[in-house]
């Protein structure tokens, strides 16, 4: 896919088909609903694992990423869903476990208002991720994500997260390919 | 190793969050941060400077840059006191305050320094010092029984000799 | 290069790197032992980028590593880090860790080389590329190595593997851990099976007994140690590979820890085998305690532990409990053919300890090994370190 008019949640599963990801662990929940959404409608082909813990997600992705050798993806709410991963991302830091964790956040105008579920997940794991992202605009949206996994898998592999305020995944921008992206600070091998 | 003081610059893309990343990578391995300056300078390609001076020898700081190089944002990090013959200058806004002879000793000293007066009141001179940090802590030592009152510093900012970019 | 050619006693200390780079620096690496002559060791995280069955092999080095690995790290002139970070729980005491070796580094992340261990020859980048370069400059037979050094080296290492420091005393009526997983690895080994584990005493001895020769099949949380994580990461091991056998190797302790997830793998239809080396106690915990706090156990007896097997079965899963060493390899066999998840509750010997051990604050050559050691006290320092 090279350009298109997305919403915030459709362009999460294209950048999924785009980096090949085919498995997904997660656990819904109130500021993650439209990409749990879109993955309802079943136009994805992506294979999603509900867990019983948002903890056992993370630990998940990385078995899966281990036996793989691919990256580990997985899908959580905001607050205690990011909370409950951080033990996961902290061991994936530490075993260099390439993980690329999309969290939902509250929508945009309630963030820093100690809404419901409300946690400050890049502030949270900053030190437990190799790079985090808040997206503030929807035309960020999928250079972010294009960059996430980049920086997952490549070098030293470690644990990324994406924070998406929910009114972001509601919003409409433009979409591009990963083709397109060339990450500016990263000088790798 | 002697410990001592040491400036390091750090060239970093001016995103949300790059100073707390920073910072926190700093502090997350023990390290103190004495002094702390930051600003965009480069407005085209959004590129900030953070220049922070902390305590340790050649090994641990050296220690320190690379974990910095690691990050994300980080373009370069530099020690600029060992590496690159640094120019260091600090700004400061020094009050002091007295009557009699302090006060007049404390306006003498200051001209010695160079310093500008930009406020004074019958009891009171606030002084605008700059200079390298050493000459900024004398003149301060110097003011201290002079009634030195309240000190206020930008922290230090530093760039090395000739013609090198970093 | 020139290192290499120079060295008697070298050895070649690999770690999870190798297996993050691919297959392809699998390859290079099996060849360039292979050419070498050289013996060779692994951290945890490493296990299974060299085949575990090797006569080159000299088991995993570090805390409870073998007596052999150690030794030969401690006593070498040449250290050949491939992919290694120099952890904690490899070096034991910094300053007397490898005293009198050369050492090589090869890193893809350059904040990793001199980071706790001071090295000679830094090498940055993917071990894949490094290898490829260092197999054509050994290939292109400009260097060779010092044939007869190596030998007399490998008579000393023998000497070492002598003490047999994995060894153990099986008995009839309890079932010994160590038992317990080398009966797992000579039931499941023609499988092509994949191992998670939990984190402590059942981690250690699934390294040191269970062997691999592929690498992506040993999948534990090393550097965080966190307990818990062995039966979601099976979960994701099974996922990835569905026609594959895949096992957790648990403590009683750690297993409770994400055990909901029993529910996504039986939703998923997901058969992973848990393999609970149930001994009553967080053994890892409880060893420190009896070795380094005068056996003041504090809080470390799991009490309260539910019936594993009444817990599988309300999850919808199989549960089997095995006691006696005769029904072992009846049971293990059973949670094999069985078409689902299962829980295999096996009652070990509560008051084995992972030998050997060097104690925190310990060189390398000064490990515990087994019962006869108990008695050497820890330092206030030592303790500090655990």
């Amino acid at each position: 896919m090279v350009s298109a008019q997305l919403t915030g949640a459709e362009m999460v599963l294209q950048a999924f088909e785009d980096h090949k990801v085919d498995t997904l662990f997660g656990y819904p929940g109130g500021a993650i609903l439209p990409i749990y959404d879109e993955l309802a409608k079943g136009k994805s082909s992506i294979h999603h694992y509900l867990v019983r813990h948002e903890q056992g997600a993370a630990h998940a992705a990385e078995g899966y990423a281990r036996a793989s050798g691919k990256v580990g993806v997985l899908l959580v709410t905001s607050g205690p869903g990011v909370t409950n991963a951080v033990t996961g991302l902290a061991d994936a830091m530490m075993d260099s476990i390439p993980l690329v964790c999309i969290s939902g956040q509250v929508p945009s105008h309630l963030i820093g208002t100690d809404a419901f579920q409300e946690c400050d997940a890049v502030g949270i794991t900053r030190p437990c991720t190799k790079h985090n992202w808040l997206v503030k605009d929807i035309n960020d949206l999928s250079r972010i994500l294009h960059e996430a996994f980049y920086v997952a898998s490549s070098g030293r592999p470690g644990p990324v997260l994406v924070d998406i305020p929910k009114d972001i995944q509601f919003q409409t921008g433009t979409y591009i390919g990963p083709e397109t992206i060339k990450h500016k600070s990263i000088v790798q091998n | 190793m002697i410990e001592s003081k040491h400036t390091v610059s750090v060239l970093v893309d001016n995103e949300p969050g790059v100073l707390a990343r920073v910072i926190g990578l700093i502090s997350g391995r023990g390290y103190n941060i004495d002094s702390l300056s930051v600003a965009e300078v480069d407005t085209e390609t959004h590129v900030s400077r953070i220049t922070f001076v902390t305590l340790g020898n050649e090994i641990t700081i050296n220690k320190m840059i690379a974990q910095l190089q690691k990050l994300i944002p980080v373009k370069k990090a530099i020690n600029i006191t060992l590496d690159k013959q640094g120019i260091e200058r600090e700004m400061a806004l020094v009050k002091v305050v007295g009557i009699g002879e302090k006060r007049v000793e404390s306006l003498r000293l200051s001209d010695a320094f160079r310093a500008k007066v930009i406020d004074t009141t019958h009891d009171s001179f606030v002084f605008e010092l700059n200079g390298s940090p050493v000459k900024i802590d004398a003149f301060i030592d110097l003011m201290t029984p002079l009634g030195l009152s309240e000190v206020s510093r930008t922290g230090v900012v530093a760039i090395a000799r000739g013609s090198e970019k970093l | 290069m020139k290192l290499i050619v120079k060295a008697q006693k070298p050895v070649f200390y690999t770690g999870g790197g190798v297996i993050n780079s691919g297959n392809a620096a699998v390859q290079l690496l099996r060849e360039f032992v292979r050419l070498t002559g050289f013996p060779i060791t692994s951290t945890l995280q490493g296990l299974g980028a060299y085949p575990g069955d090797d006569n080159q092999f000299l088991g995993m080095l570090g805390m409870h590593g073998t007596y052999e690995a150690n030794m030969a790290m401690h006593d070498c002139d040449l250290l050949i880090n491939i992919g290694a970070r120099f952890d904690d729980r490899i070096t034991g005491k910094v300053d007397e860790f490898s005293p009198n070796s050369k050492k090589i580094h090869i890193d893809i992340d350059p904040s990793s080389i001199n980071k706790t261990i001071e090295v000679d020859v830094p090498l940055v980048g993917d071990v894949a590329h490094i290898l490829e370069d260092a197999l054509k400059l050994w290939k292109s037979n400009v260097y060779k190595a010092d044939k007869t050094a190596v030998k007399s080296w490998w008579k000393t290492i023998d000497k070492w593997k002598e003490k047999d420091s994995l060894g153990f005393k099986n008995d009839k009526k309890t079932i010994k851990p160590q038992y317990a997983i080398q009966r797992l690895y000579e039931l499941t080994k023609d499988k092509d099976s994949y191992i998670t584990t939990e984190v402590g005493q059942h981690q250690m001895w699934a390294a040191q007994y269970y062997k691999f020769n592929k690498p992506n099949r040993w999948i534990t949380s090393g550097g965080l140690g966190t307990m818990g994580f062995g039966l979601p990461a099976a979960i994701g091991a099974q996922v990835a590979h569905p026609d594959k056998l895949v096992i957790d190797i648990a403590g009683e302790a750690s297993i409770l820890m994400c055990i909901q997830e029993m529910s996504t793998a039986i939703q998923h239809q997901l058969p992973v085998k848990i393999f609970i080396i149930n001994n009553q106690y967080m053994g890892m915990v409880r060893q420190w305690q009896e070795l380094l706090h005068d056996k003041r156990y504090s809080h470390s007896y799991t009490d309260a532990l539910p019936d594993f097997v009444k817990l599988a079965e309300a999850y919808g899963a199989k549960g089997i409990r095995v006691e006696s060493p005769a029904e072992l390899d009846k049971g293990i066999q059973e949670m094999i053919d069985y078409n689902g998840p299962v829980i295999f509750d096996c009652v070990v010997d509560q008051n084995e300890n992972v030998y050997p051990m060097i104690p925190s604050g310990k060189a390398h050559n000064q490990m515990l090994l087994g019962k006869e050691n108990e008695d050497s006290k820890i330092s206030d320092e030592g303790k500090v370190l655990v």
